[in-house]
């Protein structure tokens, strides 16, 4: 066995947190799709997120049935998906995505700590593809998030929450 | 996860989603079981990186093949055996310890049903 390897990755943050991605019209498209989904999705739905957030999202496992990370599609004219993550549902005939991006340096430029942010969802049915239409406007929500860091708050926790 | 008024629309979510205090317990015992098993997954492929083993070596020196490594530490992979767990172990150089436990009284648990330390 060869010797312990010293690590080159970055540092990785050791608090995250999810926040939803906000719109110049003060919109949360994450939050409006989780919430018009069925109640039984929603729920697997936020497991996963919250089980991403608390593991450190670059440190969850990809490439199973709730979170993947996307990547650059090899058809010509395609969006550029790659570094967009999803969680995933399955319900009967339709495939449930919510689609986010992970800002390790959200605490520098605002937000309360490293963050899973949630641009916003799709519905497909099983063995077809989320349209381009729709992946473009995620793909925005990406870059708009880029550019303002913009996202929803509240003014307080719940009070349960632990 | 952190607490901030990012964050409060997230739990302000979850809240209204599991509304019973239940129903909330389950919430929170759920995401701590899948919490525990990506950190196995996350300790197994360290202790492989560490060790400088391929995958694919990995997979030869348990006689799988080498999808299923890939599978399992992806995260695809759904029910591992404890066999396969022990048997990759031994492999990596390293022990998995499970401790049974009575859960703690109070019901907002730090311990998941299914916690286990590599």
């Amino acid at each position: 066995m060869a010797g312990a390897k010293k690590s080159t990755k970055a540092k990785m943050p050791d608090v995250w947190q999810a926040a939803f991605y906000m719109t110049g019209d003060k919109k949360l498209p994450g939050l409006t799709y989780l919430t018009g989904l069925p109640e039984d999705v929603r729920k697997e739905l936020l497991k996963t997120i919250a089980a991403v957030v608390a593991t450190g999202p670059p440190r969850y496992p990809t490439g199973g049935p709730t979170w993947t990370l996307m990547h650059k599609s090899k058809a010509k004219g395609e969006v550029d998906m790659s570094g967009i993550c999803e969680a995933k549902d399955k319900d009967g005939k339709l495939l449930y995505r919510i689609f986010c991006v992970i800002d390790r340096d959200a605490a520098e430029h605002g937000l309360g700590a490293a963050s899973l942010i949630l641009l916003g969802g799709a519905t497909k049915k099983v063995k077809t593809v989320v349209p381009q239409s729709e992946y473009k406007v995620i793909d925005q929500y990406r870059h708009d998030y880029r550019a303002t860091h913009r996202v929803g708050r509240l003014k307080k926790m719940p009070v349960w929450w632990p | 996860m952190h607490q901030s008024a990012e964050s409060a629309v997230f739990a302000d979510l979850v809240g209204s989603t599991f509304t019973t205090e239940e129903e909330r317990t389950r919430f929170q015992s759920e995401v701590e079981r899948l919490v525990a098993y990506a950190e196995l997954l996350n300790a197994f492929d360290e202790a492989r990186a560490q060790a400088d083993l391929s995958k694919a070596e990995l997979a030869r020196r348990i006689g799988v093949k080498p999808s299923v490594i890939s599978r399992l530490l992806n995260g695809q992979a759904k029910n591992v055996e404890l066999d396969t767990i022990a048997k990759l172990a031994g492999a990596l150089d390293v022990y998995v310890e499970v401790k049974v436990r009575k859960q703690p009284k109070a019901k907002q648990s730090k311990h998941p049903a299914l916690a286990i330390a590599a």
